[in-house]
């Protein structure tokens, strides 16, 4: 037996810089994003809402026109055109056709070079109409669509409706 | 693997290009409102008139005074008695008559024609000159010209003397 003996155990601790331990490894990971095109055309009149109010109408007396505003937000690089339709008649709630021909609408150029293509007033045509031609690498841009009443005649008394498409369409 | 990969990109460039070539169409709606108010204007080119009796027996008639009447109305509901005429008073032992005679159509879509052929009695209430006849439409536009001829007839033998009253003639559109 051992007596007064002590027993010491030796430890050596190696201390080694984690260059000498760590392995690299490298991989290669392919990222890929895509941007969708996005294109948007919001119209919207003076008061912020998308539609277009003329009158009160009194015979004789001239109607101060009402300006829609056109917006188009594009990310895209090509070329387009904005159409215009009036879809079916503009009729009051008696079932009165609002007479033809005497609506009216011009389009003012763009703020960032298209062009229009009904640059003073002509009677709004029934059916589709090009209004408007972005310039040739397309792009945001902005224009305004002026109506008015032709106002030579009387108009039958009445609250009249009608429906307006806008179609932005690239060439 | 190698033919997936191919495949893959394939179909990577195909989405790219129908994303960026393809035509695309984008669009919105709006409404249009236009409101015409009810109106009316009516005038006359005369304020007041003198009819002159050549005899003062019971039956004589005066002169005719003629007055030409300007409507434009867009409302005219009214079929009947569009046009109306009333004395505030009537005059003693005097027939004061009214007829309303060539209406000319400037524009619109209805027209006035007599109430009666021949002259019509004004009293203290209101009698009916003319109706409306309704061309095309609604029939709600009248724009026009019409004259209204007046004269007076002796009901009575009349002594000598002057008479003044106020005569209202009223376009009504409904």
């Amino acid at each position: 037996m051992i007596k007064g003996t002590k027993l010491f155990f030796l430890c050596f601790l190696v201390l080694g810089t984690p260059e000498l331990w760590a392995q690299t490894v490298s991989k290669n990971i392919s990222v890929s994003f895509e941007v969708e095109p996005v294109t948007v055309l919001k119209a919207n009149s003076e008061s912020g809402v998308s539609a277009v109010r003329l009158g009160p109408v009194s015979p004789g007396v001239q109607v101060p026109s009402q300006t829609l505003t056109v917006s188009i937000v594009t990310n895209t690089r090509q070329r387009y055109r904005v159409y215009h339709e009036l879809r079916g008649e503009v009729i009051s709630s008696d079932g009165i056709s609002f007479p033809e021909n005497q609506l009216l609408f011009m389009v003012t150029a763009g703020t960032q070079g298209g062009a229009s293509q009904v640059p003073s007033f002509i009677p709004v045509p029934q059916g589709e109409i090009s209004l408007f031609t972005s310039k040739s690498e397309g792009g945001p841009d902005s224009f305004q669509i002026l109506y008015s009443l032709e106002n030579k005649k009387l108009f039958s008394a009445g609250l009249y409706y009608g429906n307006i498409s806008l179609d932005l369409r690239t060439e | 693997m190698r033919i997936h990969q191919h495949l893959l990109r394939g179909a990577l460039f195909l989405s790219f290009w129908l994303g960026s070539s393809w035509g695309y169409s984008q669009g919105t709606e709006v409404q249009l409102e236009i409101l015409s108010e009810p109106s009316i204007n009516f005038t006359a080119d005369l304020s007041s008139f003198t009819l002159n009796f050549s005899g003062f027996e019971r039956g004589a008639t005066t002169n005719t005074a003629d007055m030409t009447c300007t409507i434009k109305a867009n409302n005219v509901v009214r079929t009947e008695g569009v046009v109306l005429a009333k004395l505030d008073d009537l005059f003693p032992n005097i027939a004061l008559q009214a007829q309303l005679d060539s209406y000319t159509k400037n524009g619109g879509d209805a027209h006035l024609v007599a109430t009666s052929n021949g002259f019509v009695s004004v009293t203290t209430q209101e009698v009916g000159l003319a109706d409306k006849v309704v061309d095309e439409g609604s029939g709600k536009i009248l724009d026009g010209t019409f004259v209204i001829h007046y004269q007076a007839k002796a009901l009575e033998d009349q002594a000598a003397g002057e008479h003044i009253r106020t005569l209202t003639v009223i376009f009504a559109d409904t």
